[in-house]
């Protein structure tokens, strides 16, 4: 059977009744996507990979506990979320303490408070996570609390409608809104900072 | 935190923040879009706002997806139980009078010589290692090659490997994916 040419639901059918390749092809279409939003909330390669696989044995271990009258896309993402975030709130980590304080009220706080790290001593997993979430933008989003980073790379990278983010979060649309907004003007802000 | 319902624009006339963005979003709809765009086109401070956001929308759109370590999809399916086909009733009998009905795991994988030396100089992160020593656990086979292991150098594998002993490293080490170097 080509499963490539099977939806996410159909897929997600196939894998109930135990065809291993229906699971190998929805991990082909999300592991990029859920390690993306996995690293980028917790800056730490290695961390985000065992993070991720962690979500995606948990998602498909309750395969039979998938709704299909809902996006496959929004029930992976929202256990992959779920589990990063208590993850972080574990370790009591907010944002990264790399890029500051987790309880800088401005970005020039946060900047202030940060460490940057350009030593030539990094080691080759440094390198690769410096190279990789080094840039400005990268930096920025580092900065951001867990729900507005959760928004923001929902929205502009995998494209997620505000319904979508809604059912994903499980807060209302409103608060999507909120975060989003929020989200965005501390985006604004710290850019600005680093620009100049 | 949250309003039943924002107004499209401020007192003074002009676009508000979030009208903006849900603008740039495609959030609005019907008459509230027209409004605001009919606004944009003859307003030069909100449309230096609605560029504003745009560029960052465009930097953000801009980012791409990051890839794991190859081997992942292997790594997550090692821990996933497989549901017995439904096709094959008979199989499911089988299967339960072996005491194995409730599913099957991907075929296990053993540890290889990379992953015997990277264990015992403690190159894996913690994690991984955790793995490793459940798996040495109720694994016999790679237990005693441990063992010879731990007898012998760590840098010079057994003389005679196990025949089936999977190529490379346990899946998931540090060293299952060649370093980047600067």
């Amino acid at each position: 059977m080509d499963y490539s040419k099977l939806d996410d639901r159909e897929l997600a059918t196939q894998a109930r009744q135990g065809r291993e390749g229906a699971f190998r092809e929805l991990l082909t279409r999300y592991e990029r996507p859920v390690f993306s939003l996995v690293y980028r909330m917790v800056r730490d390669r290695a961390l985000a990979e065992d993070l991720a696989q962690e979500a995606f044995v948990r998602a498909f271990n309750a395969i039979d506990s998938y709704d299909s009258s809902y996006k496959f896309s929004s029930w992976i993402f929202k256990i992959a979320n779920n589990h990063t975030i208590d993850h972080l709130r574990k370790k009591k980590l907010d944002t990264v303490s790399i890029h500051g304080s987790p309880h800088a009220s401005t970005a020039e706080e946060a900047r202030e408070t940060g460490v940057v790290v350009e030593s030539a001593d990094e080691n080759p997993e440094e390198y690769v996570e410096h190279r990789e979430l080094g840039d400005e933008i990268e930096r920025a989003i580092g900065t951001l609390r867990p729900e507005y980073r959760t928004v923001v790379l929902l929205r502009h990278i995998e494209g997620h409608s505000y319904d979508e983010i809604s059912e994903i979060m499980e807060v209302p649309l409103g608060t999507v809104k909120t975060y989003l907004h929020r989200a965005r003007g501390e985006l604004k802000e710290t850019l600005a900072h680093l620009a100049s | 935190m949250e309003r039943e319902s924002v107004s499209t624009f401020e007192p003074d006339g002009h676009l508000t923040p979030e009208s903006v963005q849900a603008l740039l979003d495609g959030a609005l709809e019907g008459d509230e879009a027209r409004a605001a765009r009919a606004h944009v086109d003859t307003c030069a401070r909100c449309q230096a706002e609605v560029e504003g956001w745009r560029l960052l929308f465009s930097e953000l759109d801009g980012l791409g997806r990051l890839e794991p370590r190859p081997g992942f999809g292997d790594r997550v399916l090692t821990d996933v139980k497989i549901p017995t086909p439904e096709a094959l009733p008979w199989a499911a009998r089988v299967l339960g009078w072996l005491g194995l009905r409730e599913g099957r795991r991907a075929p296990t994988r053993h540890l290889g010589p990379r992953g015997f030396q990277e264990y015992l100089e403690e190159l894996v992160p913690e994690r991984q290692r955790a793995r490793m020593e459940a798996h040495l656990e109720g694994c016999g086979r790679c237990d005693r090659e441990l063992e010879t292991w731990r007898a012998g150098s760590p840098r010079s594998p057994p003389s005679s490997p196990p025949p089936d002993s999977p190529r490379g490293s346990w899946p998931g080490s540090a060293s299952a994916t060649p370093r980047l170097r600067p």
